[in-house]
C-alpha cells in the first residue's frame, strides 16, 4: 500500500480525531493516544484515496464491454492480417497487402486505447470539465474541416457526441458514460469497416485497390477519432491547479480541534473518583463532595466509608471491588502502615505525592448525664474510675440504681478502627504515662486490655456508627463511649432530639490528635484520574471547605482559625464543656509499631 | 431429659421449625415475583413480624419515588413479614438447597434484604450460614448491620395488674410462683395468672422471652449461660410455661387477643413495647388500658437491616438493597417507625406522641439490656422448650367430610392433616374426628410412631359423602375434651368445614350456650378455632366467627391454596 498524506483526506483526519478522543476518554496517556491516532490517520488515508478513484458502475460496465469488443476486434484484425498474407501473395498484390496490414495494425491498437481511456476516466472529477470537452470538440471540428470522403462522417458523429456531453457537463452531470459510449460507437464503426474489408478480400478475386484505400481511410479516420477521444486534449488555456488546498485546510482544522479538545477538560462522560474515607468524615465529605461536583462537572465522586484500619487492610488485601483514587484514613500513621506493608509485598511507590492533612480532631469521651454524675463526680474523665466501673460490671456495684443494669462502655473495634486503637493506647498509657515497649509488655497493661476486651460488647467498625447507635439505643445499651470531638459536637443536638437530654462531653487529658490525611494511591489509578484526585484534595483544603469541616466539628488544618468564629460552628451552640481552644495536652498519634502491638494485645485477649 | 440427649435431637428441632412452615427440606415461603421483569428489578425484603407494618408503609413510599439504579434500571421493593424464626429457617433452607444444586442463585425466593426482630435470631442466622459456608461471611456481623428500629420486650398487663408486676425484681420468676395476681400485689384482683407468649421456634419475641426466662431463673446474664444451665434451670421455666394460655407466631396478634378476650383468657403477655402501643391504640376509649412493665433486665430487640452478600444477590440487587436501606433510615421513614410504636434506629428522630403513658409506655424506661446467648445455648433452649418446658396441648381437630368436600378439597385437607401430624412435637396431642351427617369415633394421635400410624389410617379413610352436622360435631368435640382432660395441657378444638350446618340436632344458640360453660371464664378453658374452607357463601362465616370468638379463639378462612400454611400457623398456637 502506497503512503498517502492524510491531510488530503479530511474524512481520514476526522476518523483519527474521533479515535484520539475515544482513547483519551478511556484514560490512555495523552502522548500515547496522540501517536496511535497519527498512525491511524496514515493507515486509513490510502483507503480514502482508493475510494476517490472509484467509478460509476454504469461507466465501468460500459468500459468493460468496450474492452471486450476491442479485444475481439484486435483478434479479428490479427486473423485478417494472417489471412491477407495467404490471399494477397502475388507480387502485384503487395500494395493491397500493405493497405490491409496498416488497417489491421490500427485495429490491433484498440485495446490499448480503451485502457488509456479507462485510466483517464479514473477519479470523480476526470474529464468532467467543460473546457476539456470543448478543446476536444475544437480539434474534432478542425479535422472535420480538412477531411474528405469516408473520414469526414465519423468526425461529424464524434462532434455530435462531444456536443451532447458538453451540454450534460454544463448541467453538472457525469459525462464519462457519454465518453465511453462514443468510444464504443467508434469501435463498432471500426468493426464494420474491418468486416467490409474482410468481405472484400474473400468475395472478390482481386480486391480493388480503391476500395481498399477507401476502407483504410475510413479505418484511419475512425482510429484518429479514437485517439482524439482518449488522448489528453490540447490545452486551450493554461491548466488550473487541482483545488486540494481546501481539503488541507479542513483537515488541519479537524486535527487542531481534536488536539485542543485533548488539552481542555471534555464535557460528556465524567471521570469517576472513588474516595475511601474513615466514617468520621462521612457527613462533611458528603456536603463537600456535592459542592465539588458542582464546581467540577467533569468529575463524579463515589464516596466510600470504612474504619481507618479497615481502609489499610482492605486496600492491601485488595478486598474491594473498586480502585480508590483518594484514601482519607483518620491519621497519617495508617498511610505510613499502608506504605510499609505494600513495600514489604514488593510494591513500588504507594502514592503519587506526599499525603496531605485535610481536617483534624481529638478523642473525647461522652456519657449520659445521670451516669456521668456517678462515674465522674468531679466532672473530669479519669481512666481509673472507668477501670473500676469495668471491673464492677454493673451499676449496682457502683452504688447506682439496679435498673441501670450492667456498665456498658463502648469503643470501636481496635482491629478495624482508629478511635478504638487510640482509646486502647490512652488506657494503656495511663498506667505509666508512656507508650513504650516496657509499658505495653507490663502485666498491668495486659490486664487492662483484657478487662476492656471482656467488657466491650460488639465493638463497631467505625466511630460514627458507634455514636449513632449510642444515641439511638440510649443509656440502656451504652453508658460511656469514646468518640471524636468532631462527631460528638456535630451529633450533640441529635442526642437531645432522640433522648430529651443530650450526652455530656469529656475531654481526655492527655488526648490524641487525629489528623485525617488524604493520599493519592498509585495502584490502578492513571495519571488523569490522579490529577482529578489532586484537584479534589486541593479543594478540601481551601478555606471554604475547611469552614465546612468546622461546621461538622472538625478543626481546620490550614490556618489558626478560631473555630468558634465560623458561622454554623458547633462551638457556638453552647454545648457544655465544649472547648474551642483545646486545653488538654495533645499527643501525636502513636507510631505504627505501638499500634500493631496494641492490636495484638487486643486480639490475644479475645 | 438431659441436655446431652436434647442436643442430639437438635437437628430434629431444626427440622421441626422447617416443618412448621412447610416441611423439612423445603420451607414454604410466600410466592415471590420474578426477580427481573420487563418493568425492572423486584427486590425482596423479608422482615420479622414486628417490623412488617413499618416495612410495608416505608417501602410503599419508597416505590412511589420510582427508584432506579445508577445505570438507570428501574426497580421496586416488596416487603414480606413472617416470624423471625420463619425468616431465618426459610433463608437457611434456600441457601442449603442452593448449595446442593436444587435451586438456582436467581431463585425469586431469595431476599436481598432481611430484618429480624432481634439479635438472637440474627446470631442464629450467622451461625447456621457460617456452618453451611464456613469463612464466607455471607451474613454481616450484628454490629455491621445498620439499625432500623428497636422495641424492648415488656410484660403487658391491664393497669390494675401492672403495679404488682412492676414491683417484682424478677417478674418471670415471680409469675412462675404466683397462682393469682393478688399473690404479687395485695391490692390486685384475685385473677388467676394466665400468660401468653409466642412460640420461640418461630417468633423472635417468643425466643427472647424464653431466653429472658432462663436468665431470670438462673440469675445469670444470657451471654454467660452455658448449655448445661439449660438443663439445670428448665424445671423452673417449665413452671412458668405451665401458665401459658396460648402460644402463637404474631406478637401483635397475641396483644390484640389479650385486649379482645379479657384477663381471664390471659392476664400477662410477653410482647414488644410496640405491641402495647398497638393494643392501646385499637382499644375503645371506655375500656381499661394496658401498660408496659419493663423487667429489670430485658431485650432491646434491635431490628437491623441485613444485606446478605452471597452469590444469590447480584450486584444490581445489592445496589438496590442499599438504596432501600438508605431510605428506611431517613428521618421521614424513621418517623413512620415511631408512629408504629417502634423506637427509631437513627439519631435525631424524636419518639413522638405514641411514647407516652396514654399508650401505656414509658419513653424513659430504664432496664438492663440483655445480650444474645451463645448460639449453642439458644439451640439447647429451643430443644428444651419443644421437648420439655413447653406447655402440652390436647387439640381436637374436627374434620368435615361431607359430600361437598369432593374434588380438590378433600385431597388438600388430607395433605394438610399429614403435615400437621408430621409436625407434632412430643408435648402435643391431637384427636381427629371425622364428621358428615354422622360423627365418627375420635382417633387419638401423638408424635409416637403408633400415633402417626393411626393418623395415617384416619386420613386415608376420609371420604366425601353425606350432610354437615357441624354444631353437633363441635359440641361432641368439646364433650370429648371434657371427659378426657389432660392435666396441665392447653385444650382446644379446631373445626374445619366447607359448608353450612345441615344435619345437626342442635342450633347455633344452643351450641353457644353449651360452649360458654367450658370457656375461658371457667376452669375448663377450652378454646375454639374455626376454619371456613372453600368459597364464602357455601359455609356460614358469621356462625363460625361466633363459635370461635366467644371461646377465646379465632376464625380463619382458607382454600386449597392457603389451607396448608394456615393450619401450620394455627398449630403454633398450641
Amino acid at each position: 500500500m502506497r503512503l498517502v498524506n492524510p491531510l488530503a483526506f479530511p474524512l481520514a483526519v476526522l476518523a483519527a480525531a474521533v479515535l484520539l478522543l475515544a482513547l483519551r476518554l478511556s484514560g490512555l496517556d495523552l502522548w500515547v493516544a496522540l501517536a496511535v491516532a497519527v498512525l491511524a490517520a496514515w493507515a486509513v488515508a490510502p483507503l480514502f484515496a482508493r475510494r476517490e478513484t472509484g467509478m460509476n458502475p454504469a461507466v465501468a460496465r460500459e468500459l468493460e464491454a468496450a474492452r471486450t469488443r476491442a479485444r475481439e476486434l484486435a483478434q479479428k484484425a490479427e486473423g485478417l492480417y494472417t489471412e491477407a498474407f495467404g490471399l494477397l501473395a502475388a507480387p502485384h498484390q503487395t500494395e493491397a497487402l500493405g493497405i490491409v496490414q496498416y488497417a489491421c495494425n490500427r485495429v490491433r491498437d484498440l485495446p490499448a486505447r480503451v485502457e488509456q481511456l479507462t485510466a483517464r476516466l479514473q477519479g470523480e472529477d476526470s474529464l468532467l470539465r467543460v473546457e476539456e470537452l470543448q478543446a476536444q470538440l475544437q480539434q474534432v471540428e478542425r479535422r472535420a474541416g480538412v477531411s474528405r470522403g469516408g473520414a469526414s462522417e465519423p468526425l461529424k458523429q464524434l462532434a455530435v457526441s462531444l456536443r451532447r456531453n458538453i451540454a450534460l457537463a454544463r448541467e453538472g452531470q457525469d459525462v464519462r458514460l457519454g465518453q465511453v459510449t462514443a468510444l464504443s460507437t467508434l469501435i463498432l464503426d471500426i468493426a464494420g469497416a474491418l468486416q467490409t474489408m474482410q468481405n472484400r478480400l474473400r468475395t472478390t478475386d482481386l480486391p480493388q485497390l480503391d476500395d481498399l484505400r477507401s476502407l483504410d481511410e475510413q479505418l484511419s479516420a475512425l482510429a484518429q477519432n479514437v485517439e482524439l477521444l482518449v488522448a489528453e486534449p490540447e490545452p486551450l488555456a493554461p491548466a488550473q491547479p487541482r483545488p486540494k488546498r481546501r481539503e488541507f485546510v479542513i483537515s488541519l482544522a479537524i486535527a487542531g480541534t481534536a488536539l485542543a479538545l485533548n488539552f481542555v477538560p471534555l464535557p460528556g462522560p465524567k471521570r469517576t473518583l472513588v474516595v475511601v474515607s474513615g466514617t468520621e468524615l462521612a457527613e462533611p465529605l458528603q456536603v463537600l463532595g456535592a459542592a465539588f461536583e458542582r464546581q467540577h462537572p467533569d468529575i463524579a465522586l463515589e464516596l466510600k466509608f470504612q474504619g481507618s484500619q479497615e481502609i489499610v487492610n482492605r486496600y492491601i488485601d485488595q478486598k474491594d471491588d473498586f480502585s480508590p483514587a483518594v484514601l482519607i484514613p483518620a491519621g497519617g500513621q495508617f498511610l505510613g502502615e499502608l506504605e510499609e506493608r505494600l513495600r514489604a509485598q514488593g510494591g513500588g511507590q504507594a502514592f503519587y505525592e506526599t499525603p496531605r492533612p485535610v481536617a483534624k480532631t481529638v478523642l473525647v469521651a461522652i456519657a449520659w448525664p445521670e451516669r456521668a454524675r456517678v462515674l465522674f463526680p468531679d466532672g473530669r474523665f479519669r481512666w481509673e474510675r472507668l477501670e473500676r466501673a469495668l471491673a464492677a460490671g454493673s451499676w449496682a456495684n457502683l452504688g447506682a440504681p439496679d435498673t441501670w443494669g450492667s456498665f456498658d462502655f463502648v469503643i470501636t473495634d481496635p482491629s478495624r478502627s482508629n478511635s478504638g486503637q487510640l482509646s486502647l493506647a490512652l488506657f494503656a498509657a495511663d498506667t505509666t504515662g508512656r507508650l513504650d515497649a516496657a509499658t505495653l509488655g507490663s502485666k498491668v497493661v495486659q490486664e487492662r486490655v483484657a478487662l476492656l476486651r471482656r467488657s466491650v460488647d460488639q465493638p463497631p467498625r467505625s466511630t460514627d456508627i458507634l455514636l449513632q447507635e449510642f444515641i439511638a439505643r440510649g443509656p440502656n445499651d451504652a453508658d460511656v463511649a469514646m468518640v471524636y470531638e468532631s462527631i460528638a459536637l456535630a451529633r450533640w443536638q441529635q442526642s437531645a432530639a432522640s433522648r430529651g437530654k443530650p450526652y455530656e462531653l469529656f475531654y481526655l487529658d492527655p488526648t490524641f490528635e487525629t489528623v485525617c490525611t488524604a493520599a493519592l494511591p498509585r495502584r490502578s489509578v492513571d495519571s488523569g484520574t490522579a490529577e482529578a484526585a489532586r484537584t479534589f484534595v486541593d479543594f478540601l483544603i481551601e478555606p471554604e471547605a475547611q469552614a465546612v469541616f468546622v461546621r461538622h466539628g472538625f478543626r481546620p488544618v490550614t490556618a489558626r482559625t478560631d473555630v468558634a468564629s465560623i458561622e454554623g460552628s458547633p462551638w457556638r451552640l453552647g454545648i457544655p464543656a465544649a472547648q474551642s481552644r483545646l486545653q488538654p495536652r495533645v499527643l501525636p498519634p502513636p507510631d505504627i509499631a505501638v499500634l500493631a502491638e496494641l492490636r495484638r494485645l487486643w486480639e490475644r485477649a479475645r | 431429659m438431659s441436655v446431652t440427649s436434647l442436643s442430639i435431637k437438635r437437628h430434629l428441632a431444626t427440622c421441626g421449625i422447617l416443618l412448621l412452615v412447610g416441611g423439612c427440606g423445603s420451607v414454604a415461603v410466600p410466592d415471590a415475583p420474578a426477580r427481573t421483569t420487563a418493568s425492572g428489578l423486584n427486590i425482596a425484603v423479608h422482615v420479622g413480624s414486628a417490623t412488617g407494618g413499618f416495612c410495608r408503609q416505608a417501602v410503599e413510599r419508597f416505590n412511589a419515588t420510582r427508584p432506579v439504579l445508577g445505570d438507570g434500571t428501574p426497580f421496586r421493593a416488596s416487603c414480606t413479614a413472617a416470624g423471625s424464626g420463619d425468616v431465618v429457617a426459610a433463608f437457611v433452607d434456600l441457601t442449603r438447597q442452593w448449595k446442593n444444586g436444587t435451586v438456582r442463585a436467581d431463585d425469586p425466593r431469595f431476599a436481598s434484604m432481611l430484618s429480624l426482630d432481634g439479635e438472637i435470631y440474627h446470631s442464629q442466622l450467622l451461625d447456621q450460614i457460617d456452618q453451611l459456608f464456613p469463612g464466607k461471611d455471607y451474613i454481616p456481623a450484628i454490629i455491621d448491620a445498620p439499625l432500623l428500629a428497636s422495641s424492648p420486650m415488656v410484660l403487658m398487663a391491664r393497669s390494675d395488674l401492672a403495679p404488682g408486676l412492676r414491683a417484682q425484681a424478677e417478674p418471670f420468676a415471680a409469675l412462675a410462683q404466683a397462682r393469682v395476681h393478688r399473690d404479687l400485689d395485695k391490692n390486685a384482683p384475685a385473677l388467676p395468672v394466665h400468660f401468653v407468649q409466642t412460640a420461640p421456634t418461630r417468633s423472635n419475641s417468643g425466643l427472647q422471652t424464653l431466653v429472658a426466662e432462663f436468665a431470670a431463673v438462673a440469675r445469670k446474664r444470657p451471654e454467660v449461660l452455658e448449655v448445661q444451665d439449660v438443663a439445670r434451670y428448665q424445671e423452673q421455666v417449665k413452671q412458668l410455661q405451665s401458665k401459658v394460655t396460648r402460644y402463637g407466631v404474631s406478637t401483635d396478634a397475641l396483644a390484640q387477643a389479650m385486649a379482645r378476650n379479657g384477663p381471664y383468657w390471659a392476664s400477662v403477655g410477653s410482647v414488644y413495647e410496640s405491641s402495647v402501643i398497638a393494643a392501646n391504640s385499637a382499644l375503645p376509649a371506655d375500656q381499661p388500658r394496658f401498660e408496659a412493665i419493663y423487667p429489670r433486665a430485658t431485650f432491646t430487640s434491635n431490628m437491623r437491616a441485613i444485606l446478605p452478600s452471597g452469590p444469590w444477590v447480584s450486584p444490581a440487587e445489592r445496589e438496590a438493597a442499599e438504596q432501600i436501606l438508605e431510605y428506611l433510615r431517613t428521618p421521614e421513614s424513621q418517623r413512620l417507625a415511631a408512629e408504629q410504636g417502634l423506637r427509631p434506629g437513627v439519631p435525631g428522630v424524636p419518639l413522638g406522641e405514641k411514647f407516652t403513658a396514654r399508650y401505656g409506655v414509658n419513653p424513659e424506661a430504664r432496664y438492663d439490656s440483655l445480650r444474645p446467648p451463645k448460639p449453642a445455648v439458644v439451640a439447647a433452649m429451643l430443644d428444651s422448650w419443644r421437648f420439655y418446658t413447653k406447655r402440652p396441648s390436647l387439640v381436637v381437630l374436627v374434620i368435615d367430610s361431607s359430600g361437598s368436600m369432593e374434588g380438590e378439597k378433600l385431597p388438600t385437607v388430607q395433605q394438610t392433616l399429614q403435615n400437621y401430624v408430621a409436625s407434632l412435637g412430643p408435648k402435643e396431642k391431637v384427636v381427629l374426628i371425622d364428621f358428615d351427617s354422622d360423627i365418627q369415633a375420635p382417633v387419638l394421635v401423638d408424635a409416637s410412631p403408633t400415633g402417626r400410624e393411626r393418623a395415617e389410617r384416619f386420613i386415608a379413610d376420609l371420604q366425601a359423602q353425606g350432610g354437615t352436622a357441624l354444631y353437633d360435631a363441635a359440641l361432641y368435640a368439646r364433650d370429648w375434651l371434657r371427659q378426657n382432660r389432660q392435666a396441665g395441657a392447653i385444650h382446644a378444638v379446631v373445626v374445619l368445614t366447607d359448608g353450612q350446618d345441615s344435619a345437626s340436632r342442635i342450633d347455633l344458640e344452643r351450641l353457644r350456650a353449651e360452649l360458654q360453660t367450658s370457656g375461658f371464664s371457667t376452669d375448663e378453658r377450652v378454646a375454639f378455632f374455626t376454619v371456613g374452607y372453600g368459597k364464602e357463601g357455601e359455609f356460614n362465616p358469621q356462625a363460625l366467627k361466633a363459635i370461635a370468638e366467644y371461646n377465646g379463639g379465632y376464625y380463619l378462612q382458607g382454600d386449597p391454596g392457603t389451607i396448608r400454611r394456615l393450619m401450620a400457623d394455627l398449630q403454633v398456637e398450641f
